[in-house]
C-alpha cells in the first residue's frame, strides 16, 4: 500500500516537473519552426482539414480552436492586451464588422486578394470573404412523417403551437447563425415587429445551443424536429445520410460572408499572412465543399459544388452589415430581456 | 512564513475577487447603480433568480433525502457487496458534474434509449428543470452521502440501543432519536448540495432548455456580450447569498453536526429493523448503484456508437477523431492538475500548521482567505481571475499559470481542513517536548509533524487532483488555445451535438483519473470521514 502511494506521489511530481518546463516559456517562444494559432468558426472536422492542408502546403505548424462567432468576438475583446490567436477564419461578416470597428483587426492586403471580386472584400483591407452562405431550416423528415406534420414553409410557420418544444435554436449571444437570423428578421419586419415575432416563437424552443451547428445536429439525430442552420451545415449533414430536409422560408432568408482576418497584435504575424494569402486560393476554397461544407466560394475560379449550385438563386433579404454591427450588443441583450423572459 | 502566505493569498485570491467586485463600480457609482437597478428591474432576471433558487432547493432536498436513506441503510443494515457499492457511490466524485447531463440526454432525451427505445415516447421533457435537477442530484449525491454516513456511523450506538430496549419500534427510533440528533448534519448536507448546484455551469449549458439559471447567465453575459460590469453584477448577486449560506454551513451546522452525534466511528452490530426494512434498504441502495452504473454505461456505449438515435452500429471513429488532439489536451489537463494539486497541498499544509498547530495571531485571516474561493461559486472565481489578470499590472491571459492559480485557489480550503483536523488530534506536549530539546519550529515541523501529517497530505493531494481534473466552471474563462483542458473540450463537443466525441473524451478522462487515483482507492475511502 505504502509503495503504491509513493509511486503515485512520484507520478504526480514528475508530471509536475515535466509540466513546469513549458510553463516558464511563453506560448510564442517555440524554437522549432513557425507556428500559427487560429480561431475557426467551421465545424471541427472542416477546421481540422483546413488546418492540416495549410500545414502541408506551408510547413507552418498549425493549431486551432473552434469557436462560435460570439465567442470569437468576446475572446478577442478579453485578450486585447495579449492576443492568443493570429487569424480568425470562417466567421461571418455580421461579427467581423464589429471586430473591425473595435480595432481588434489589422488590415492586410494579401497578394491573392486582387482576384476576389470587390464586393467580397473590405475597401480598408481588414477583411476578405472566402465563402458565402445563407441560413435555412433543418427539418427531420422522419419525425415529420411519423407525426404527420406539414413542413413549415415560412418563418411565420414556426410560431405554430404544433411545434411547441420541438425546435432547437442557436443562442444569439454566442452564435453567428442566430445573429444572421436575428438581423434578417429585423431587416424584413422592422425591429418592433421582429421582436413581437420572436416572443411568439420562443415558447416553441426546447433548447438553445451555444454553437450554430448544434441545432442542425440535433435535428439530424432526431433530438429536435426543427433547427436553424447555415446551408453548409444542413446540406453537409444531409449528404452524410441524415434524414434532413432543408427549407428556405418563402419570405427570403439571411446570409453571411465568411471571412479571413488578421488579428491586431497577432503573436505570429508572418505565419498569419501566409495563411490568409493561402485561404484566398481556389484550391483552399474548394477544400470546404470537399469536406462536406457546402458554401459558395468567393474566388471566381473555384469550383462550385453541385450540392449547393441549385441554391445559387435563393431569395435573400438584403442586410446592412455595417449598420447592424453597431447594434449587435444591444439587439442580443434585447433578445435576452424581452424574448427569453416570456415563458 | 505567515507574511509570505498572506502575500500569495492576497495576490491569487483577494486581488482578483476585489477586482471583480469593483468592476461594476469602475465607471463610477452612477453607472453601477444603473447596472444593478436594471438587473433588479429586469423581469428576465427575476425569473433567472427564481429558477436558480428553485433548482438549488429541489436538488438539495432530493439529494439530501436520497443520501440520508442510503446512508441510513448502509450504516444500519448489513448490506451485501458493500465494497463494490461504496466504490460505485464514489464514482461521481471523480466525474465532471455535466457527465450526467450527457447520459440523461442519451437515455431520456427525445431519441433516448429509455424514452424512445423502450417506451416509444418522443419527449423533450428533460430539457429544463426536471432533467437538470436529476442530473445534478446524481452528481452531488456522493458528497451528501459521505457526509451523512460519517455522522450516522459516529452516532452513539448506546442511545439507539437504549431506545430499542425500552421497546421503541425502529420507525420510532428513526423519527424521535436519530433524526433530531442528525438535524444539523442534514441541514449541512442540504446546504452543501445547494451551493454546489448554485455554482454548477456544465449541466445548465447542456440541459437547461429555456430554464436559465444565474451561472449560465453570467457565462453568457461574458462569452456572449463581454459585458464585464453586468457579468460582475450578476456574480455579486450570486456571491452574497452563497457566502452567507457557506458560513452557516461551515461555521455553524457542520460543528453542531459533529457535536450532537459525538462519539467515534464504530462498526456497529445490526441493531435495527425488521427483515422487511432490511430488504427495502438493500433494494434502495442497489437501485441507486445500478442507476449510476447505467448512466456510466450509456456514455461508454455512446462512445462506440456511430450515431446515437439513428445508427447504432459499433465504431471506433469517435476515439480516432478525438485521439490526436484529445491526448494533447488530456496531457495538459493531467500536468496542470498535478502541479496545482502539489502546490495546493504544500500551501494548505503550511497554512494548516500555522493555523491549527501554532495558532498564530491573525491565523483566521489565512483561513478565511483560503476558504473564500470555495465559498464563491466556481464560475465567479474563474471570472474574477480572468478579469483581474487580463489587465495591467499583471497580465497572465492565456498562460498555464493562470489556470494553476484558479485550480489551487479552489482546492486550498480542503487541504487546510485535512491538515487542521490531523493536527488537532496531535497532543501538543509532543511538540513542546521537541521545542524544549532545542529544536527550531522548522525542525519540529519536518521531523515530527510532517510524518504525522502524511496521510492528510496524501489524501488532500488525491482529492485536489481529482477536483482539478473534473472542474469546469472554475476554468472555463481561463483556458486558451495553448492550454485547453478536457472539460471545456467535452462541453464544446456535446454542445455542437457531437455526443459520440464528447463521450469518447469523457471515457478517456475518467480512465486517466482512475489510473492515477485507482491504486490508492482505500485512501480515497479514508477521506470519507472528512468531507
Amino acid at each position: 500500500m505504502k509503495r503504491l502511494v509513493t509511486i503515485c506521489l512520484v507520478l504526480i511530481m514528475t508530471s509536475g516537473v515535466v509540466g513546469l518546463t513549458p510553463l516558464i516559456q511563453m506560448p510564442q517562444a517555440h524554437a522549432q519552426g513557425e507556428t500559427l494559432t487560429l480561431y475557426m468558426g467551421n465545424p471541427e472536422p472542416v477546421s481540422k482539414a483546413i488546418a492540416a492542408a495549410f500545414e502541408q502546403a506551408s510547413g507552418v505548424k498549425t493549431s486551432f480552436v473552434r469557436l462560435s462567432a460570439g465567442e470569437v468576438l468576446n475572446r478577442l475583446r478579453a485578450e486585447r492586451a495579449r492576443p492568443q490567436a493570429s487569424v480568425v477564419y470562417g466567421i461571418g461578416l455580421s461579427t467581423i464588422q464589429l471586430l473591425k470597428t473595435e480595432g481588434l483587426l489589422e488590415a492586410y492586403r494579401a497578394p491573392n486578394r486582387a482576384q476576389i471580386p470587390q464586393r467580397y472584400r473590405d475597401h480598408d483591407g481588414f477583411w476578405t470573404a472566402t465563402d458565402i452562405d445563407f441560413i435555412g431550416l433543418a427539418a427531420n423528415k422522419k419525425l415529420f412523417a411519423e407525426n404527420r406534420w406539414a413542413t413549415p414553409k415560412t418563418w411565420q410557420d414556426l410560431v405554430r403551437p404544433l411545434f411547441r418544444g420541438q425546435i432547437a435554436w442557436p443562442n444569439p449571444s454566442t452564435s453567428g447563425t442566430a445573429l444572421t437570423w436575428l438581423y434578417a428578421m429585423i431587416a424584413s419586419l422592422g425591429e418592433e415587429k421582429a421582436f413581437e415575432y420572436f416572443k411568439q416563437f420562443n415558447p416553441n424552443v426546447s433548447q438553445y445551443t451555444r454553437s450554430g451547428i448544434g441545432p442542425t445536429q440535433m435535428a439530424g439525430s432526431g433530438e429536435a424536429a426543427l433547427g436553424l442552420g447555415f446551408a453548409h451545415d444542413i446540406l453537409g449533414f444531409r449528404e452524410r445520410g441524415f434524414p434532413l430536409e432543408m427549407v428556405i422560408p418563402a419570405e427570403g432568408t439571411g446570409y453571411d460572408l465568411f471571412c479571413v482576418v488578421l488579428v491586431n497584435g497577432a503573436p505570429q504575424p508572418s505565419a498569419a499572412r501566409k495563411f490568409i494569402d493561402w485561404a484566398l486560393t481556389p484550391e483552399a476554397q474548394e477544400l470546404l465543399a470537399a469536406n462536406a461544407y457546402f458554401d459558395l466560394p468567393t474566388h471566381p475560379k473555384a469550383k462550385i459544388s453541385p450540392v449547393i449550385a441549385p441554391y445559387q438563386s435563393v431569395k435573400l433579404i438584403p442586410l446592412d452589415f455595417w449598420g447592424l454591427a453597431k447594434k449587435r450588443d444591444r439587439l442580443v441583450k434585447r433578445y435576452q430581456d424581452d424574448v427569453l423572459s416570456t415563458r | 512564513m505567515y507574511a509570505l502566505l498572506l502575500v500569495l493569498l492576497g495576490f491569487g485570491v483577494l486581488y482578483p475577487v476585489l477586482t471583480l467586485l469593483g468592476a461594476p463600480f469602475s465607471r463610477g457609482l452612477e453607472v453601477a447603480t444603473g447596472v444593478f437597478g436594471a438587473l433588479l428591474r429586469s423581469r428576465y432576471y427575476h425569473g433567472v433568480l427564481r429558477n436558480t433558487v428553485v433548482l438549488a432547493s429541489v436538488v438539495g432536498a432530493i439529494t439530501t433525502i436520497v443520501a440520508f436513506a442510503a446512508a441510513y441503510a448502509t450504516s444500519r443494515f448489513q448490506i451485501k457487496g458493500m465494497r463494490i457499492l461504496e466504490n460505485i457511490f464514489l464514482l461521481p466524485t471523480i466525474t465532471p458534474p455535466f457527465f450526467f447531463a450527457m447520459s440523461f440526454i442519451l437515455l431520456f432525451g427525445r431519441r433516448g434509449l429509455v424514452t424512445y427505445g423502450l417506451l416509444d415516447q418522443q419527449t423533450g421533457a428533460i430539457y429544463g428543470l426536471p432533467g437538470l435537477a436529476l442530473a445534478q442530484t446524481v452528481a452531488f449525491f456522493p458528497f451528501a452521502y459521505l457526509l451523512l454516513r460519517g455522522l450516522l456511523l459516529r452516532l452513539d450506538a448506546s442511545v439507539e440501543e437504549a431506545a430499542v430496549t425500552m421497546g421503541a419500534r425502529p420507525t420510532h427510533v428513526l423519527r424521535d432519536v436519530i433524526l433530531p440528533l442528525l438535524l444539523p448534519g442534514i441541514g449541512s448536507a442540504f446546504l452543501l448540495v445547494f451551493l454546489d448546484s448554485l455554482g454548477d455551469l456544465g449541466a445548465p449549458l447542456l440541459l437547461s432548455g429555456r430554464y436559465s439559471v444565474l451561472s449560465s447567465e453570467i457565462y453568457l453575459a461574458i462569452i456572449g456580450r463581454f459585458d464585464i460590469p453586468e457579468g460582475a453584477a450578476l456574480a455579486i448577486l450570486l456571491v452574497v447569498p452563497a457566502i452567507g449560506l457557506f458560513v452557516i454551513q461551515r461555521g455553524y451546522l457542520d460543528r453542531r453536526a459533529l457535536a450532537s452525534v459525538g462519539g467515534r466511528a464504530v462498526q456497529r452490530p445490526v441493531t435495527l429493523g425488521s427483515p422487511g426494512w432490511h430488504l427495502a434498504g438493500t433494494v434502495l441502495v442497489w437501485s441507486i448503484a445500478g442507476f449510476i452504473v447505467v448512466l456510466y454505461l450509456s456514455i461508454g456505449l455512446a462512445s462506440v456508437t456511430r450515431l446515437w438515435g439513428v445508427d447504432f452500429s459499433v465504431t471506433w471513429n469517435h476515439y480516432q477523431s478525438v485521439f490526436k488532439d484529445g491526448l494533447m489536451i488530456l496531457r495538459a489537463t493531467l500536468i496542470l492538475a498535478g502541479i496545482a494539486a502539489l502546490l495546493s497541498a504544500v500551501l494548505s499544509t503550511v497554512t494548516g500548521y500555522l493555523v491549527g498547530h501554532l495558532r498564530i495571531t491573525g491565523g483566521w485571516l489565512l483561513e478565511a482567505l483560503s476558504t473564500l474561493p470555495l465559498a464563491i461559486p466556481g464560475t465567479v472565481v474563474g471570472l474574477a481571475l480572468a478579469v483581474a489578470f487580463g489587465r495591467d499590472p499583471v497580465i497572465l491571459t492565456g498562460t498555464a499559470a493562470l489556470i494553476v492559480i484558479g485550480l489551487v485557489a479552489r482546492t486550498l480550503s480542503y487541504g487546510t481542513r485535512f491538515a487542521v483536523v490531523a493536527l488537532r488530534q496531535l497532543d501538543r506536549s509532543l511538540t513542546e517536548a521537541s521545542a524544549v530539546m532545542g529544536a527550531t519550529d522548522w525542525q519540529t515541523f519536518r521531523g515530527l509533524l510532517l510524518p504525522l501529517l502524511r496521510p492528510a497530505i496524501i489524501s488532500s493531494l488525491i482529492f485536489n487532483f481529482t477536483r482539478n481534473v473534473v472542474t469546469f466552471s472554475a476554468i472555463i474563462f481561463l483556458v486558451s488555445p495553448r492550454w485547453n483542458l478536457m472539460t471545456p473540450a467535452i462541453i464544446a463537443a456535446a454542445d455542437s451535438g457531437r455526443l459520440g466525441d464528447a463521450a469518447a473524451l469523457s471515457v478517456l478522462l475518467i480512465a486517466a483519473v482512475l489510473c492515477v487515483v485507482g491504486p490508492t482507492a482505500s485512501l480515497v475511502r479514508y477521506r470519507g470521514g472528512f468531507v
